[in-house]
C-alpha cells in the first residue's frame, strides 16, 4: 500500500511483479471540512486566472490585468522624467481610472466561477460531501475577491515601489508616504468586495456565461447612465440621491472617504456626502451576498 | 485515525441507515408518505418505477433534502442535524450528468476527493487508484467529455468511491448504459459490495439489477414503503404447478385435469395447476400417458420480484 493508503501494492519478485488491483481500504490523513474549503478556494482563483486551463482562458483575465498595470507604467516613467507629483495618475484616482478595467475583470471572472458548476450540476457532487452550501458560496466569493485584490493591489503597490525608487531619498518618501499603504489596501478591498459580492449574486442566477456577463454589465452600466441622465435632466433633490443608484460608480466614489481625496464629478455634482456614497457600497455589498447566499441556499443540485 | 482537530472521525457505529416515517411533499404531490425501514451493511436495492420517490429519500439521506416529517440516520448520524458528519463518510453517486466536460476524469477525481478531506498528494493518488479500480484506467488523463456514457458512469463511481466511504449511495447506476456496460457496473458493485463489505443503497426500477446485484431489497411504491426484506424473501415457492404443453394441447390438457377434479387453468401455452400434494405430478404424467398429450416440463411456480407490482 501507498503511503496514502492508495491501492496499487507492486510486490517484488524473482520473476516479475504483483499489482493487486483491487480495493484498498484508505488510512491516511482526513483534513476535513478545512480541507475541502482550502480546495473549492484555491481551485476557484486558480479558474479565475485561467491557470491549469486552456490556454483562451488565460487571456481576458491576463489581458486586464496587463492593461490594469500602464496607467502604473506611465507614471512612474513621468516620476521619473519630470515629477510624480505631475503625473495623472495618483494613488488615490487609480481605482477610479481603470474601474472599467476591474468591471470588464468581474464580467468575464465571476460566470466562470459560477456557471459551469450549475450548468453542468456538478454541485450536487460538491453539496453530497462534508460543505456546506454556504462553505461554497464563501470559498467562491473569497476567490474572486482575491482575484480582485491581486488586480488591483498590483499596479498600487508597483507605483509605489517605483516611486520609492526614483526618487533620491528612498526612507524619505517611505515615512512621508507609508500612511498610504493601509489606505490602498482599504480601498482595494472595498472596491473588490462590491464588485465581487454583485457580480456573483448575477452570476449565480443562471447557468449561461454570458447571460451572467451581459446581466453583470447591464446593471452596472445601464444603472449608471439612467441615473445620471435623470440627475442631469431633473436637477433636483429625489434625483440627487437617485444617483446613488449609479451601481458602477458607487464605490470608486466612496473610496474618496478612504483617500480623503477630491470627489469626482458625479460626487461634486450632486454634491452628496462621500460618506454616504460609501454607505450605499457597503449596503449595496451586503445585499448582494444575502441574494447570493439565499439563491444557493435553494437550489435543488 | 490521525488528523488534526476536527477533522473526521469514524461513524460512532455500525448501523447503517435508519428510517422512520420519513415524509416529504412538493407542493400537491407527495414524494414519500411516511416511510419506515432499517438498512443493514450489504447491497441494499431500493427499488420503484419513476417518481416512486427514490431519489428524494437518497437526497434527503445526504442531507440535501430537508423532510417534512419522521426522522433518518446515516451511519448513525441524524440526517438533519449532522448532515456534514454523515457526508464526510458518504459516497454518492447521482442518477444524471454531474462531471465537467473539460477536465480530464483524474484531475476532477482528486479533487473530489480533496472535497472529502483527503490532501493533496493522497487524493490525487487514490483519485488513480479508483479510476483503475472501474476499468479507467487507460483514459483518466482524457476530459470526461470525450467519455462514453458508460465510462462516464463509471467516473461517477470513481468519484464516489475516492475517499473510501463508508456507504455508497448509487442512484440509477446503470442508468442509459448498455447491457455490456451494465453487466460491467453490476460487476464492480457487487465486487465492492460483497469483497470490501462496503455498505452499498443502491436505486434502480430494474428488477434485473437488483436481482444481479443485491442482499436486500426495498421496495417504494408512490412514496409508500410497499416491502422490504432479503432477496430471497421475494423468491418464495407458490402451491402452483406450470405445465408446458405446447400452445395446442393447453385447452384439452386443461380440460381433461379439471374433469379429474383438479384446478386447472390455461395460461399462453402452459397450464397452471393448484399443487394441493405432491402425488398430482404422477396423476399429470399419467393423464399425459392416457391421452397421448404432449409434456414438455413440469415446474412448480416461484415468486419473483415481478410479483410485488402485479
Amino acid at each position: 500500500m501507498t503511503a496514502g493508503g492508495g491501492w496499487a501494492a507492486p510486490q517484488p519478485a524473482a520473476q516479475g511483479r504483483i499489482y493487486d488491483l483491487g480495493y484498498q481500504p484508505y488510512e491516511g490523513p482526513r483534513q476535513g471540512r478545512r480541507r475541502a474549503l482550502v480546495t473549492l478556494f484555491r481551485t476557484g482563483l486558480k479558474r479565475a486566472w485561467g491557470l491549469g486551463r486552456p490556454f483562451r482562458a488565460k487571456i481576458a483575465p491576463w489581458l486586464l490585468a496587463a492593461i490594469a498595470l500602464l496607467p502604473a507604467l506611465i507614471a512612474l516613467g513621468i516620476a521619473a522624467l519630470i515629477a510624480e507629483e505631475l503625473s495623472p495618475y495618483r494613488y488615490e484616482n487609480y481605482y477610479g481610472v481603470i474601474a472599467r478595467i476591474i468591471l470588464l475583470f468581474c464580467t468575464v471572472v465571476a460566470p466562470e466561477l459560477l456557471c459551469p458548476d450549475q450548468r453542468q450540476r456538478v454541485l450536487a457532487l460538491y453539496f453530497s460531501r462534508g460543505i456546506t452550501r454556504l462553505d461554497y458560496v464563501g470559498a467562491r466569493l473569497a476567490a474572486l475577491v482575491t482575484a480582485l485584490l491581486l488586480m488591483c493591489l498590483s499596479p498600487q503597490v508597483f507605483l509605489f515601489l517605483g516611486n520609492t525608487f526614483v526618487v533620491d531619498d528612498v526612507f524619505d518618501y517611505l515615512t512621508d508616504n507609508l500612511d498610504i499603504l493601509p489606505r490602498i489596501l482599504g480601498a482595494a478591498l472595498l472596491i473588490s468586495l462590491y464588485f465581487s459580492s454583485i457580480a456573483l449574486a448575477v452570476a449565480a442566477h443562471t447557468n449561461r456565461r454570458v447571460w451572467a456577463a451581459g446581466g453583470f454589465i447591464a446593471l452596472m452600466l445601464v444603472s449608471t447612465a439612467v441615473v445620471s441622465s435623470v440627475f442631469a435632466t431633473l436637477e433636483n433633490e429625489p434625483s440627487k440621491y437617485l444617483t446613488l443608484l449609479a451601481f458602477s460608480e458607487a464605490p470608486i466614489i466612496a473610496t474618496n472617504v478612504i483617500f480623503e481625496a477630491e470627489p469626482n464629478s458625479l460626487a461634486e455634482a450632486t454634491g452628496l456626502s462621500p460618506n454616504l456614497w460609501l454607505f450605499a457600497s457597503l449596503a449595496y455589498t451586503a445585499a448582494a451576498i444575502a441574494i447570493l447566499v439565499r439563491r444557493y441556499l435553494k437550489l435543488h443540485p | 485515525m490521525s488528523g488534526p482537530p476536527g477533522a473526521a472521525s469514524e461513524p460512532p457505529n455500525d448501523a447503517v441507515i435508519t428510517v422512520s416515517g420519513l415524509t416529504k411533499r412538493y407542493r400537491t404531490v407527495t414524494a414519500l408518505d411516511a416511510v419506515t425501514f432499517r438498512a443493514a451493511r450489504g447491497i441494499v436495492g431500493l427499488l420503484g418505477a419513476n417518481g416512486a420517490g427514490k431519489s428524494t429519500l437518497i437526497k434527503i439521506l445526504l442531507g440535501l433534502l430537508e423532510p417534512d416529517g419522521g426522522s433518518a440516520t446515516v451511519l448513525g448520524y441524524d440526517v438533519t442535524s449532522q448532515g456534514l458528519r454523515a457526508r464526510e463518510w458518504i459516497g454518492y453517486m447521482p442518477e444524471h450528468d454531474c462531471l465537467p466536460d473539460d477536465v480530464p476524469a483524474a484531475e476532477f477525481v482528486g479533487h473530489m476527493g480533496q472535497l472529502a478531506g483527503l490532501p493533496p498528494r493522497e487524493a490525487q493518488g487514490r483519485a488513480a487508484d479508483a479510476l483503475r479500480y472501474v476499468g479507467l484506467d487507460e483514459a483518466r488523463y482524457r476530459a470526461i467529455g470525450g467519455y462514453s456514457t458508460g465510462m462516464k458512469q463509471r467516473a461517477k463511481l470513481a468519484a464516489a468511491l475516492v475517499h473510501d466511504p463508508r456507504l455508497l449511495l448509487l442512484d440509477e447506476p446503470t442508468n442509459g448504459l448498455d447491457p455490456a456496460g451494465r453487466e460491467q457496473m453490476l460487476e464492480i458493485i457487487r465486487r465492492t459490495g460483497r469483497t470490501q463489505g462496503m455498505a452499498i443503497l443502491m436505486t434502480t426500477h430494474l428488477l434485473a439489477d437488483v436481482e444481479r446485484a443485491c442482499d436486500y431489497v426495498i421496495v417504494l411504491d408512490e412514496g409508500r414503503l410497499l416491502r422490504e426484506g432479503p432477496l430471497e424473501s421475494f423468491r418464495t415457492v407458490k402451491p402452483v404447478l406450470r405445465l408446458d404443453t405446447g400452445p395446442a394441447a393447453a385447452p384439452t390438457f386443461a380440460e381433461a385435469l379439471t374433469q379429474r377434479g383438479l384446478s386447472a387453468r390455461v395460461q399462453g401455452h402452459e397450464v397452471l395447476l393448484d399443487l394441493s400434494d405432491f402425488s398430482i405430478y404422477d396423476r399429470v404424467r399419467d393423464l399425459a400417458a392416457e391421452l397421448r398429450l404432449p409434456l414438455i416440463r413440469m415446474t412448480q411456480e416461484t415468486s419473483t420480484l415481478a410479483d410485488i407490482f402485479a
